[in-house]
């Protein structure tokens, strides 16, 4: 019997928490303050691991899903036909890529079509990339500020 | 293109005030250092003994501390002990900040030194004591400062990184709300051309380029500490690029102004020092503006968001309007605040994750837990951006 990931991250919080914590001077203020950082981020993180699988796949599927959008309606000069094609060999590559890679190599080639766009895309195109992008965003940061709730920096 | 306008153009991609792209190659050369060891307090001390000696001064050290909070920087309370006979005045603490091997946010606190020397008698700010620009003493730039009694958050109820989500509540919003104003106002009418900053260069070259020395040198840090894309920075990046506004006005801009980065007397609810002069620079006052109704230093309560929990929003912008008798051009408040949030996103999600990964921060796990705030940021960005889709 093995003990889970869960049970080893608990028993770190609980040493943290309980003798290193109570055992560091009130005027060793860098060091208490890293130590429940520590038990925060430790906390966190058991929460996170059993949901982070899917949680990277729904980021490379989101992804995937924006480019495809952009692919449909990306039109213009030199610049935006060769970003245009990068993203067609991109979303082509992705097959068999460990989700966490496929999202970074898509979106790497979504910001080139983007930078491209600015430079010699189509007014009309221009203007539903900008849309599609805010859109895309919208929905997939509040994913991201969902997982990241617990951190405490956003009001949601 | 004429090969004229090609270089026009070029020069115009990297036009950026001259202290700050010393910064940008500082940055370079740092980023390739082996992992940070963090000081301990002997080689503190020791680094501090050195200075006080080339100093002149005779004073023994009698208590060294580290300070905990921030982000950036290293800091470190100490008490001096004058010698038996001096009749020099010593203050009873000060506070030495020292760079990490590689800040978040790469800075130079010799032009900190010279506006908090500038500041006195303007906006209350801490004495700036002794300056160790190019690290002779502590092995990179280190500032010296009094030591100065206050709060940059009330004491009770909060654990979040100072103004970051700021609370402070009723009684204290009434009290400092007024000088936080003031403050703000103050600074902006800081005549910098009598008081001659060195180091301070000034955007007069087009209009434009106040906004284009702030855009500029966060692009050259976003290239160099960007981990990955993420195609909301990028939009962003190209909108302000073709969107840099004019200035008509050049005034002295704090660059960070916000409840976190003043100290204040909770009993009292006075403002007893504006801190974290780093980012200051002549620019154009839409900059402070933009960044002091950031959501990411506000606080909502009963639904209602209030900048450093002290203004809600038109609030703000009409009280500074009142004051000043300046308009908020609110076009321009609009580049700004775009320029804002992708900072933001520079510094948490780029640089803040960059630094940590190479191990050159003593914070680098507050770095990973703040970087944590790319989302709010990639949200809020889009939420600005979709104005220009409609």
């Amino acid at each position: 019997m093995l003990p889970t990931i869960e049970e080893r991250l608990d028993s770190i919080i609980r040493a943290l928490s309980t003798v290193v914590l109570a055992g560091l001077a009130p005027e060793a203020r860098l060091a208490r303050e890293q130590v429940q950082l520590s038990i925060g981020h430790l906390g966190i993180l058991r929460d996170h691991i059993a949901a982070l699988p899917q949680f990277e796949r729904e980021e490379a599927e989101d992804a995937a899903e924006l480019a495809a959008a952009l692919l449909g309606i990306a039109g213009g000069g030199a610049a935006t036909r060769n970003a245009r094609a990068a993203l067609a060999q991109a979303m082509f590559a992705r097959a068999g890529m460990p989700a966490s890679l496929a999202s970074r190599a898509i979106n790497a080639a979504i910001a080139g079509l983007v930078e491209a766009a600015f430079l010699d895309g189509d007014k009309d195109s221009r203007a539903s990339l900008l849309k599609l992008v805010t859109q895309y965003e919208k929905e997939r940061s509040n994913k991201d500020r969902e997982i990241f709730h617990p951190y405490g920096f956003d009001a949601l | 293109m004429s090969s004229a306008m090609v270089a026009h153009d070029s020069r115009r991609q990297t036009d950026m005030e001259p202290a700050w792209a010393a910064l940008v190659e500082r940055r370079k050369v740092a980023r390739e250092a082996p992992p940070y060891e963090v000081s301990g307090t002997g080689q503190i001390r020791d680094g501090l003994s050195r200075m006080l000696a080339a100093e002149g001064q005779r004073a023994r050290i009698s208590s060294i501390s580290r300070l905990g909070g921030g982000a950036s920087k290293e800091q470190f309370l100490f008490q001096l002990e004058a010698p038996a006979g001096a009749d020099s005045p010593l203050s009873p603490r000060y506070v030495l900040r020292t760079d990490p091997q590689c800040p978040i946010i790469e800075t130079d606190c010799r032009r900190e030194f010279v506006l908090l020397q500038a500041m006195a008698g303007t906006v209350p700010v801490p004495r700036p004591v002794w300056l160790d620009g190019d690290g002779r003493f502590f092995g990179r730039p280190a500032m010296v400062t009094e030591f100065v009694p206050g709060v940059t958050k009330p004491v009770a109820g909060q654990d979040k990184v100072s103004g970051l989500g700021a609370r402070l509540g009723s009684a204290l919003r009434s009290q400092l709300r007024q000088p936080f104003l003031d403050n703000l106002a103050r600074i902006h009418a800081f005549d910098w051309r009598g008081a001659a900053l060195d180091g301070f260069a000034i955007p007069d070259a087009d209009p434009a380029q106040a906004a284009r020395w702030s855009f500029n040198f966060w692009d050259a840090i976003w290239t160099l500490d960007k981990l990955e894309d993420r195609p909301i920075a990028t939009l962003a990046r190209c909108w302000l690029k073709e969107n840099i506004p004019d200035c008509d006005e050049l005034v002295l801009t704090h660059g960070d102004y916000r409840t976190g980065n003043y100290l204040f007397d909770e009993e009292k609810g006075e403002i007893n020092a504006i801190l974290d002069w780093e980012l200051a620079r002549i620019g154009d006052f839409h900059e402070d503006i933009a960044w002091v109704l950031m959501r990411l230093f506000s606080h909502v309560e009963d639904g209602v968001l209030r900048a450093s929990d002290l203004y809600e929003r038109e609030d703000f912008i009409t009280s500074y309007e009142k004051l000043t008798g300046r308009t908020v051009n609110r076009r321009t408040l609009h580049f700004y605040e775009v320029l804002c949030v992708w900072k933001c996103y520079i510094i948490v999600a780029a640089s803040g994750l960059s630094v940590s990964r190479r191990q050159h921060s003593h914070q680098d796990i507050v770095l990973t837990f703040m970087a944590a705030a790319g989302a709010m940021f990639a949200h809020d960005l889009a939420e600005l951006l979709e104005r220009e889709a409609r």
